[in-house]
């Protein structure tokens, strides 16, 4: 249990950090933790047309690879899939970008258009 | 926004105009190319991405469609890259104010942006100048096969870069200068010569009769006599190509991909499939891209199958029908596609297992079975086919050791351009002897009472099959025209009876 609690509140720490960050963009947050029978999305932010599902990726050392790399296929279907969740009873009049903050030694990095439907 | 942008499909040698459309629009980020690509042609998304970015412009964040229309034909090789960096390139607005609507591209890209060469250029240009387009975007090293082309402006580009530049019209570029034909030919040069040749009167007599009437012939002889070193004298006695020709023959090089930065081929291919050829490799094949075979590549020119008992059989016979149509038809679940295939073939063989039957130095170790057996593997349907049979002895090693090795092939060719200029008098175009039908050689082949006496007391006597008979015919014919006689003969029937080996039944 300790050890699941360490990497929990990294994880928080880490999307505090990027919500703070994406405010300072410019970035309007539309949602935190939104949850759907697909999973989870860390983020949905807007600016401008684009509209960012965010994926946060904290880690505390490279020892694992970069935090990027975790994000895999299948995490990337997830969040699609989550996306058209999103907008199942929206209009979809934006571009809808996949975004990825990794977030490694206190260091943010934020990959544009990380991956694509 | 929506974008077009011209390129070109190659369906054997025949090219289709290819609408590639992109369309940008709002919704999830995704990159969609539809229109029955294939995988090289999918794959070109990554290498779009890459070569737009590292020539510093922007790979649109959007809901991007490509489309390669008409939908409905197959999309194959890396030539789309450019055309499909392009399109994207203008529907996401980088591209103000260019008119692409008139110009052709072919060319794939590379990561860093640079134009790669693609095979298949100079028949998509010739289709497309025919289809009424003049201007071209085509890889800077395919310049060579836009050269010989006039009536078009083909620009050779280096890069992705130097493609918007042009469109835009930042920059001014020059049109691929034209070349002509006859300096190409001047500055080429067969290997080999027929002087080099030491003895083998006969045979090089025999292969003089054979390119002027565009007869087939079997050399057969012990191994070491020289039948390969006579085969690939062919291609320097026969007449230059001509232009018309010549732009056929790389056209077809080119679909394959083997042209190497040649601009067009001006010598004659000698091609010399090994016996272990399979059928698709001498007809042609391949199944989204139908390729031609190496009888194709011998278009205008020599096929030289050596050790010819040693093929497989299904593949000699799949020569017969192209041998006699000149063109092969391949034809494949994707579809049929045409290739010309007029070649003239030559082909080797021992006469028996062991090599020395018929050898005035050598003792033969074979059993007549084995023999029998051994001529058995060319079926008599292939070999009607072959006009010349020629047996090639070993050369004494006086004639070897002689400082004059005889004529010189341009000797020779004079000699087999104005056989064939007769022919092309008497048929009306560029037919030769070879090609007469049983019609034409009752009119053109008429056989004096004394001929006929010789030609039946040849057939009783050495037991001629009856096929034999309008072979003999036909290369009397030609023996006949080099030596300018308007009718044949006695001496040319009797040389003519002499090139027939394997008629005679055993």
């Amino acid at each position: 249990m300790a050890i699941r609690g360490i990497k929990r509140r990294l994880g928080f720490s880490g999307e505090r950090r990027a919500v703070r960050y994406l405010k300072d963009s410019g970035y309007e947050i539309l949602e935190r933790n939104f949850r759907c029978p697909f999973g989870e999305v860390d983020i949905i932010a807007q600016r401008g047309e684009y509209v960012a599902f965010i994926e946060v990726k904290a880690r505390s050392g490279d020892s694992f690879g970069r935090p990027n790399e975790a994000v895999r296929r299948d995490r990337q279907r997830r969040y699609i899939n989550c996306a058209r969740f999103y907008f199942s009873g929206r209009t979809m009049d934006c571009v809808v970008r996949f975004d990825i903050i990794e977030i490694l030694n206190g260091k943010i990095n934020h990959i544009e258009n990380a991956f694509m439907a | 926004m929506l974008a077009k942008v011209k390129s070109f499909a190659l369906i054997g040698l025949n090219g289709v105009p290819v609408e590639v459309e992109a369309d940008i629009n709002r919704g999830m980020t995704s990159y969609e190319l539809v229109g029955l690509p294939d995988a090289a042609v999918k794959e070109s998304r990554e290498r779009v991405n890459s070569a737009i970015l590292n020539s510093r412009m922007h790979f649109p964040v959007n809901r991007l469609t490509v489309n390669l229309a008409p939908a409905d034909i197959k999309k194959e090789g890396s030539h789309y890259d450019l055309p499909i960096a392009l399109a994207i390139l203008k529907a996401s607005e980088q591209l103000l104010g260019c008119n692409t609507d008139d110009i052709v591209m072919l060319g794939e890209l590379a990561l860093d942006g640079s134009i790669r060469p693609v095979s298949g250029v100079l028949p998509a240009l010739i289709s497309a100048k025919k289809q009424g387009y003049t201007r071209f975007i085509i890889p800077f090293a395919n310049a060579n096969e836009a050269a010989y082309i006039d009536g078009i402006q083909a620009y050779a580009l280096r890069s992705l870069s130097e493609a918007v530049d042009f469109v835009t019209g930042r920059a001014a570029f020059e049109p691929v200068a034209v070349k002509s034909f006859s300096s190409a030919l001047k500055n080429s040069r067969y290997g080999t010569d027929m002087a080099l040749v030491k003895g083998q009167v006969v045979a090089k007599r025999a292969l003089e009769i054979a390119v002027a009437g565009g007869h087939n012939i079997l050399l057969s002889g012990p191994p070491g006599a020289g039948k390969t070193m006579l085969a690939r004298c062919i291609p320097t006695i026969m007449p230059d190509l001509t232009f018309e020709e010549a732009l056929e023959v790389t056209q077809i090089h080119s679909v394959a991909g083997d042209l190497g930065g040649e601009g067009i081929i001006s010598l004659r291919p000698f091609r010399t499939p090994h016996h272990t050829a399979t059928t698709a490799s001498l007809c042609g094949g391949g199944n989204v891209r139908i390729r031609p075979g190496e009888i194709s590549k011998a278009h205008k020119g020599v096929l030289f199958l050596d050790e010819l008992p040693e093929y497989s059989r299904s593949a000699l016979e799949s020569l017969r029908q192209p041998l006699e149509d000149k063109v092969i038809t391949v034809t494949r679940a994707g579809g049929a596609v045409t290739f010309p295939a007029d070649f003239m073939l030559c082909a080797s063989m021992n006469p028996c297992p062991c090599g020395n039957y018929g050898s005035s130095y050598k003792q033969c170790t074979c059993t007549p079975a084995q023999i029998r057996r051994y001529r058995a593997k060319i079926s008599g349907p292939l070999l009607d086919r072959i006009d010349l049979q020629v047996e090639v002895d070993s050369v004494k090693y006086e004639e070897l050791a002689a400082e004059e090795g005889g004529e010189s092939s341009a000797e020779v060719k004079k000699r087999v351009e104005r056989a064939r200029a007769i022919q092309r008098e008497r048929f009306g175009g560029p037919y030769t002897n070879a090609n007469m039908g049983e019609g034409q050689i009752k009119k053109f082949c008429r056989l004096s009472p004394e001929c006929e006496g010789i030609l039946r007391g040849a057939f009783e006597r050495l037991a001629l099959s009856a096929r034999a008979r309008s072979r003999i015919i036909k290369v009397a014919r030609t023996i006949a025209d080099l030596d300018f006689s308007a009718e044949i003969k006695p001496e040319h029937i009797l040389e003519a009876t002499s090139y027939r080996n394997f008629d005679v039944k055993e």
